[in-house]
């Protein structure tokens, strides 16, 4: 637990949306979305990455809608731009460009708009599919990066650690818009705003038809 | 998983789940458990400091293991599966019932405040808080400090008005 305390100062916090009422209107304006937004935080080719992305991660399937269904891009660029710590944002604008340069560069092409759903997915195959021992030699350097940053040192940015930690807040933060969603919160996950009951033993299908409770 | 459909179904289903069940036991009033002034090391106003010299011991590190096995046995009674025992390490403080150090008895010798929470040897100081309570039960304490102090202010204001003290 001691060992990657420099991790938390340099912005990798970001992921679990907290109910806000900046929050609740991001919701709000997403659903109006016409389609047509201007991204406030992601410059537009980070935009249309990350909702390549995050269609990847949450894509649309017969009984559930997928995060771009919901607009979750327009609401995590807000998020961005209106809730995020300093420290987020300066993580997140050093990172974004090494992931869209990564996802370029591993599908061998020169433009997003050539970007096909397989190059996202083998982009997302390499980092949040990597394997365990991977993954902690990610986290550790990226630790190294941020305590040497700490002391003022300035070193390369290891980009492949940061591009992993990019990923990953880009899927924590989606998850959790998705789950906050109206549409997710109401409709899919057991919704029951004001709980008036208590049954000390009953099956999950019967409590919640199977789902997860909303509003944990 | 990690992502796309599986992930995406997985995220809106109750993952797995546990319980924990915690102990609270009673830590003995040892009278080698301790506090006391050191005058070598000052505080910014030159007052002692304070040293705390206290400990659990066999008793309660019995208990512990007691409790464990208690606890098992009552899950596993109530239906429960994969338990599993734990005994984080613990030090006195941790459990922040604050209590102690002015021990309440009959004889001077071996306590410092009379069953009025009155000092023995300094009749108008009474100690009203928790210092008076050595042995630190396994509930919460502060009622009984509130009834105790209660109890010895009605004691300090008779003694006051037959000019007692
Ligand atoms: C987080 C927490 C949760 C708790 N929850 C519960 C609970 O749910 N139920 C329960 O029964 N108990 C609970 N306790 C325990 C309980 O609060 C304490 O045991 C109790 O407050 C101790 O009371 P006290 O009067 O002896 O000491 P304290 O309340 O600690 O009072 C000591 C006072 O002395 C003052 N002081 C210190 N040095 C000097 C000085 N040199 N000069 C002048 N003043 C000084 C301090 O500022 C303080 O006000 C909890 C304790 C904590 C920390």
């Amino acid at each position: 637990m001691q060992r990657r305390t420099a991790l938390k100062n340099i912005g990798l916090s970001f992921g679990a949306v907290a109910l806000s009422s900046t929050v609740v209107s991001l919701f709000e304006s997403c659903q109006t979305g016409e389609g047509v937004w201007t991204p406030k935080f992601f410059t537009s080719q980070q935009a249309d990455l990350v909702s390549k992305i995050i269609d990847v991660i949450l894509p649309t399937t017969d009984n559930t809608p997928g995060a771009n269904d919901l607009n979750l891009t327009q609401f995590m660029d807000g998020y961005m731009a209106l809730v995020s710590s300093p420290e987020d944002k300066e993580f997140a604008k050093m990172s974004l460009p090494i992931v869209s340069k990564l996802t370029l560069e591993g599908a061998g092409k020169e433009k997003f708009s050539e970007l096909t759903n397989e190059d996202i997915d083998a982009l997302l195959n390499r980092f949040l599919r990597a394997d365990k021992a991977t993954q902690e030699s990610r986290w550790d350097t990226l630790n190294a990066w941020a305590e040497a940053k700490e002391k003022g040192e300035t070193n390369a940015v290891p980009e492949k650690a940061a591009a992993h930690s990019m990923i990953n807040s880009l899927r924590s933060l989606a998850v959790s818009a998705f789950k906050n969603s109206e549409v997710i919160g109401e409709t899919v996950l057991a919704y029951a705003p004001v709980p008036g009951e208590q049954k000390g033993c009953v099956s999950i299908e019967e409590a919640t038809g199977g789902r997860a409770w909303s509003l944990y | 998983m990690a992502y796309g459909p599986e992930f995406k179904e997985s995220i809106l289903n109750p993952g797995g789940w546990t319980i924990g069940l915690n102990g609270f036991g009673e830590v003995l009033p040892y009278h080698e458990n301790k506090m006391t002034l050191d005058y070598d090391k000052l505080d910014q106003w030159g007052l002692p400091t304070v040293t705390f010299d206290a400990t659990i011991r066999e008793n309660e590190l019995n208990m512990r293991k007691d409790m464990q096995i208690q606890a098992m046995e009552m899950l596993d009674n109530a239906g429960f599966k994969n338990i599993s025992g734990y005994d984080n390490e613990y030090h006195l403080g941790l459990g922040i019932h604050e209590m102690g150090t002015a021990r309440m008895g009959r004889d001077p010798k071996t306590s410092v405040l009379n069953g009025n929470n009155q000092l023995h040897e300094v009749p108008n100081v009474f100690v009203t808080d928790g210092a008076a309570m050595t042995s630190s039960g396994n509930v919460n304490p502060s009622l009984t400090y509130m009834a105790l102090t209660a109890r010895a202010v009605d004691f300090a204001v008779r003694e006051l008005k037959k000019m007692n003290l």
